[in-house]
């Protein structure tokens, strides 16, 4: 068992070291990798063998070990910045990193954020999750918090820029609040929005149901792209379009708004229907990752991260959930709109909205979903706003957020 | 080790060949050979060809000690804290020691030691208590400094 378990540190160091020898080949790698191991192909002495067996003992330790001590991390740390542990744990190396995707669940089942890729997930069915938009005037920045602890914000998701043009303004978002770089890892997408500002696009980085879009969270894939071929160009897709009924009198009344989503289907909400979430289907999250793809369960033991092979209908789902705001009432003693935020409004706004699923009789949605608000967005306080929401959004899909203000 | 006629012995061997008598009572706290000496193999020497004999001296330890009834609670945290209180590689054997053996509660205390030694830990702290080399291929390293950056993006807000 012992020997057994030093052979296969080994045999694990050279197909290591082999698959490293190729990428040094073709294009220039950064040497991260210990120069004792890169021994042209002999078998190592044996003092190396004592070494690295030492080395890699806690990385190679049994899956099942580090599951619960990974648990035992998790476990009761729901907020952040305690979450970080777990998080920490992925960092660390690739067999740990396996291991922390395994204990970690999808918002959707645990309902909390935990790897940048949760950012893509849905979030969980009964409690919406609770975000906070932050504005930072003099950078013409928002930035996205989740949650309030002591009235601070306490995990930074994402941030905008708002970048002004002659004829469209443009909100780059970022995992990063002080990178906005259209080719970093970093980025994510944009909001365009048209001359008028009644109209505006939401485009990703990345296709959003092929197995790329994981990059924020564990892919490869994009990044290797990016770095072999540098020339490849920055591609949009196109997720969500949201439009303004134009409001000749402006002033009067409450806006229309329309929110298509292109990626996530109409049956997301159909009766018996789900969010498609990779969730259910297997712990193998390099293939969960986005609320949006509708994969099944085949090739849920593959460790291999070749593309998924998906209906080009995904891309750009036929049958897009669309959602509108919620039409306010007009409240005669109080002479206003009134919306009801089930007394979590303190301030009123005209940025204050919420959207439900427009659908027509023929979709077969309960109408208890139809009524059912899957994101709100409140204003809480100067330049801070309060956001909630309910699969089948993810929180990019809250990025239209940002544009609100 | 000497036997009092009353009590029934089992005989562990470990990887380097040491033998230890054990008390069936202690010794059934050892899950996964437990059926090897319930099932009256009596006088066979159990070998446990991935354990040291180091190792298996500090279980035995701390199976006798968590099988003796008149310990109050106290003694017994006490004795705990001191017990994980070891280099890592001994930690690490011991660990792989309880899961072979199966034994609960030692397992449960070494795990969690080990996850309070990471809790509040960066990656790179941890792998460097740890001794963990970081074989990342550079899409790997890449997808780990993502990690990274998202754990600690909130110190923007602190500047």
């Amino acid at each position: 068992m012992q020997f057994k378990s030093i052979i296969r540190v080994l045999k694990g160091k050279n197909d290591l070291d082999n698959k490293q020898k190729k990428l040094s080949e073709a294009k220039c790698v950064r040497g991260h990798i210990k120069s004792h191991i890169t021994t042209e192909g002999s078998l190592p002495a044996k003092s190396a063998l004592v070494q690295e067996t030492e080395e890699s003992l806690w990385a190679n330790l049994p899956s099942e070990l580090l599951l619960d001590i990974f648990g035992r991390v998790e476990e009761n740390e729901t907020t952040w910045p305690a979450r970080r542990a777990v998080v920490a744990c992925a960092g660390v190396c690739r067999s740990w990193r396996e291991v922390a995707k395994e204990v970690v669940k999808t918002p959707e089942e645990c309902g909390l954020l935990t790897f940048p890729m949760s950012l893509k997930q849905p979030g969980p069915r009964d409690s919406p999750i609770q975000c906070f938009i932050k504005r930072e005037r003099a950078t013409s920045m928002y930035l996205l918090y989740l949650g309030l602890t002591r009235g601070e914000p306490s995990k930074l998701l994402l941030a905008a820029k708002r970048i002004r043009r002659a004829t469209k303004t443009n909100f780059l978002i970022s995992l990063s609040a002080n990178d906005f770089t259209q080719t970093s890892n970093n980025y994510v997408g944009k909001l365009r929005s048209n001359f008028f500002g009644s109209k505006f696009v939401i485009h990703a980085c990345q296709p959003p149901s092929s197995s790329t879009i994981q990059s924020h969270g564990w892919s490869h894939k994009k990044v290797s792209t990016w770095k072999v071929t540098p020339s490849l160009p920055v591609c949009n897709y196109n997720v969500a379009t949201i439009s303004y009924e134009l409001n000749v009198l402006r002033t009067r009344g409450p806006r229309r708004m329309q929110c298509n989503m292109q990626t996530i289907p109409v049956s997301a909400i159909q009766e018996g229907g789900s969010a498609p979430t990779p969730a259910t289907f297997s712990n193998d999250l390099e293939e969960m990752f986005s609320p949006l793809s509708v994969l099944t369960k085949k090739n849920q033991k593959s460790t291999s991260i070749s593309p998924v092979k998906l209906p080009a209908s995904i891309c750009s789902t036929k049958d897009p959930l669309v959602l509108r705001n919620k039409i306010p009432r007009w409240h005669e003693q109080l002479q206003c709109w009134c919306l009801n935020f089930r007394g979590r409004v303190t301030v009123a706004s005209v940025k204050n909205f919420q959207l439900v699923a427009a659908v027509d009789e023929s979709k077969n949605v309960p109408s208890v979903e139809q009524e059912k608000v899957i994101l709100q967005f409140r204003k809480i306080g100067k330049d801070i706003y309060h956001g909630l929401y309910l699969p089948p959004f993810c929180l990019s899909g809250i990025q239209n957020l940002f544009k609100q203000l | 080790m000497s036997s009092t006629e009353a009590k029934k012995m089992v005989v562990l061997k470990s990887f380097d060949g040491v033998t230890f008598e054990v008390e069936e009572s202690v010794a059934v706290q050892f899950e996964s050979i437990r059926h090897m000496f319930e099932d009256n193999l009596a006088g066979s020497v159990i070998p446990l060809s991935n354990i040291k004999s180091e190792i298996l001296s500090k279980v035995i330890d701390y199976c006798k000690r968590h099988a003796d009834d008149t310990t109050d609670e106290e003694d017994l945290k006490a004795f705990d804290a001191d017990f994980v209180k070891v280099e890592h590689g001994t930690l690490f054997d011991i660990i792989r020691a309880a899961n072979y053996l199966n034994i609960k509660s030692l397992l449960d205390l070494t795990c969690q030691t080990v996850a309070d030694m990471i809790k509040g830990k960066t990656p790179a702290e941890i792998r460097e208590l740890f001794n963990i080399s970081d074989e990342f291929t550079p899409e790997e390293e890449e997808e780990a400094s993502i990690i990274t950056r998202f754990i600690y993006m909130d110190r923007y807000a602190d500047c």
